[in-house]
């Protein structure tokens, strides 16, 4: 039996090209099945079905769209969708706080089991995940008739095989669920999304306060078009904002650079940067836990180096 | 309103959780266990919404072996007025555990369902979800603030990329984020009180759920993950790595 990917348009374009995310979610698939079909849901839509038809992971694309995006909540899409997915053997989606909100309230409809934040796929019936604030991991073998599953994509590469080919569009009606939830206001951070980031560069507690972080931190990645991250000691302190956080209860992150300045690397955020290529950090004690993990260190001052750094660059 | 906050028992946040040798669980026999601090959060909800004469009644409702007893005492100490087990020595599946508080609540009818948002033992965050659905109740998930104005709830909750703050009416779930409050300790008096509170105890078979176990769990591995470090030399030498990494990367 083929799996569904179910995606969201917010996780699946970004400035109109595919997202790496989506594309590490076909791979994450295809240990399954050589095949699947996907769903998209949301309003601008027709573009990102032109790109994703190329791959050649997908056979079926079925298209939910959605006329006004204000007010909708993930899970307002269930009554669209219930009966659908009782065709697939496997239903998977992008691990986020987003998909949190579909995924488990699905699973107790349908009551079954979900496994979440799958970090490695053996075969079609048994996967990974880490427990214990990342420092375990544990395999997990599902004999339920529909598999529930949400990736931690940081962990897959990105699947790139494509081919010239026509791909079956169907789309689906939206069937509005009665109207429980309303929206008052969003309050959006100005700050770069850390999921799709490249280059991150994060602070912790040793920063002392927003001040320090904002100009040292700030400073460093403006100088290199970063993205802002924080360890959770930092936001616990109110040194950085709660969206910046990353680690096992935050974002996990997989960019090609990651600076850790002042972090001294507990395990909770080292599982959110282990995806990364090269992890460089600065931290004033030589045997703080990070430089275990990274790539490159540099040892000292971070109130002496930083403001070094931000003159040369 | 009668509020219904879930707690699980969970190892002591501060201890290093390790494999097992033979790989089949998580060494944790002698270890000292907690309540989860998210749930915690929940608690300490709960018992601010009394304080403003909003909640009537707050019930707390674990489920595991009768070691769970003594976080639900803990509970009791904090000022939640009745606690419930719901008494199990097997290990329950998070689905499972999901039907169990829906019986509780089929039979308790609390106004609200307040939970931590993820236990910090399987990191899952799914179980007050599932509830909901189960339930067909609206959920709100990592809220970071609560107000409730009648039967009205004014949340804001978590999201990617900031907040949101959302509105619904009573009867929902609400799962807690660790920023929403500062849980209060409990003194030792209030302890030595709470030992004298009943704790109803309800045997898991007696209430007739029908559930397979469908997933197996096993080979648990320490996740070790070491690099040998290049240590640099220089903030120059650092600027020159940025610069060249940088360059290679270009976004």
């Amino acid at each position: 039996m083929k799996p569904l990917i179910i995606t969201f348009e917010k996780e699946t374009i970004y400035n109109s090209v595919i997202k790496q995310s989506l594309l590490r979610l076909f791979s994450a698939s295809i240990v399954i099945h050589h095949k699947c079909d996907i769903l998209i849901i949301g309003k601008n839509i027709e573009s990102i079905v032109n790109q994703i038809s190329k791959y050649k992971i997908i056979d079926k694309i079925f298209i939910i769209k959605l006329d006004n995006l204000e007010n909708f909540f993930i899970e307002n899409v269930i009554p669209s969708i219930l009966n659908f997915i009782k065709n697939y053997s496997h239903i998977l989606m992008q691990s986020s706080l987003y998909t949190k909100n579909l995924l488990p309230r699905l699973a107790g409809i349908l009551g079954c089991s979900m496994i979440s934040d799958i970090i490695e796929i053996i075969d079609s019936n048994t996967f990974r995940r880490l427990i214990y604030t990342g420092n375990i991991s544990v395999q997990i073998k599902s004999l339920d008739t529909i598999k529930l599953l949400s990736i931690r994509t940081a962990n897959f590469n990105t699947y790139n095989t494509l081919i010239n080919q026509d791909k079956e569009i169907i789309y689906l009606n939206y069937l509005a669920p009665k109207n429980y939830i309303s929206l008052i206001k969003t309050l959006h951070s100005d700050i770069l999304s850390l999921d799709n980031a490249k280059i991150i560069v994060s602070g912790g507690r040793a920063l002392l306060n927003k001040e320090n972080f904002s100009n040292l931190i700030g400073g460093v990645a403006k100088k290199i078009n970063a993205s802002i991250g924080a360890s959770k000691m930092a936001v616990d302190e109110n040194i950085a904002l709660n969206e910046c956080q990353i680690g096992q209860t935050g974002t996990i992150v997989s960019p090609n650079i990651y600076l850790a300045i002042g972090i001294s690397g507990a395990m909770q955020h080292i599982v959110g940067i282990k995806n990364t290529k090269t992890i460089i950090a600065i931290n004033i004690d030589k045997n703080a836990p990070i430089f275990e993990f990274a790539d490159y260190g540099l040892v000292g001052d971070l109130f002496d180096i930083i403001p070094k750094l931000i003159k040369i660059l | 309103m009668k509020i219904l906050v879930t707690i699980k028992q969970v190892v002591d946040h501060n201890i290093k959780v390790r494999a097992k040798p033979s790989k089949d669980n998580v060494d944790i026999e002698y270890a000292k266990m907690s309540i989860n601090p998210f749930d915690e959060r929940a608690i300490e909800e709960a018992i601010r919404l009394k304080e403003q004469n909003i909640a009537t009644e707050i019930i707390a409702l674990s489920i595991g072996s009768e070691k769970v007893i003594e976080q639900l005492r803990v509970a009791l100490a904090k000022g939640v007025d009745r606690a419930i087990l719901v008494h199990s020595s097997q290990m329950l599946e998070n689905i499972y555990i999901a039907k169990i508080i829906k019986q509780i609540y089929l039979k308790e009818k609390p106004q609200l369902i307040l939970s931590g948002k993820q236990a910090i033992d399987d990191d899952a965050m799914e179980i007050p979800q599932m509830v909901a659905g189960m339930l067909d109740l609206p959920q709100i998930i990592a809220v970071s603030k609560l107000i409730i104005d009648n039967n009205k709830v004014i949340a804001t909750k978590e999201i990617e990329q900031g907040q949101e703050m959302v509105s619904v009416y009573l009867p929902c779930v609400i799962s807690t984020d660790l920023s929403i409050n500062e849980p209060r300790f409990v003194k030792l008096p209030q302890l030595i009180l709470a030992r004298k509170k009943e704790i109803e105890i309800i045997p898991l078979d007696s209430l007739n759920i029908i559930h397979q176990n469908l997933l197996i769990i096993n080979d648990y591995k320490d996740n070790d993950i070491k690099k040998n470090c290049n240590f640099l030399n220089n903030v120059e030498e650092l600027a020159k790595l940025l610069k060249n990494e940088t360059i290679n990367n270009n976004v």
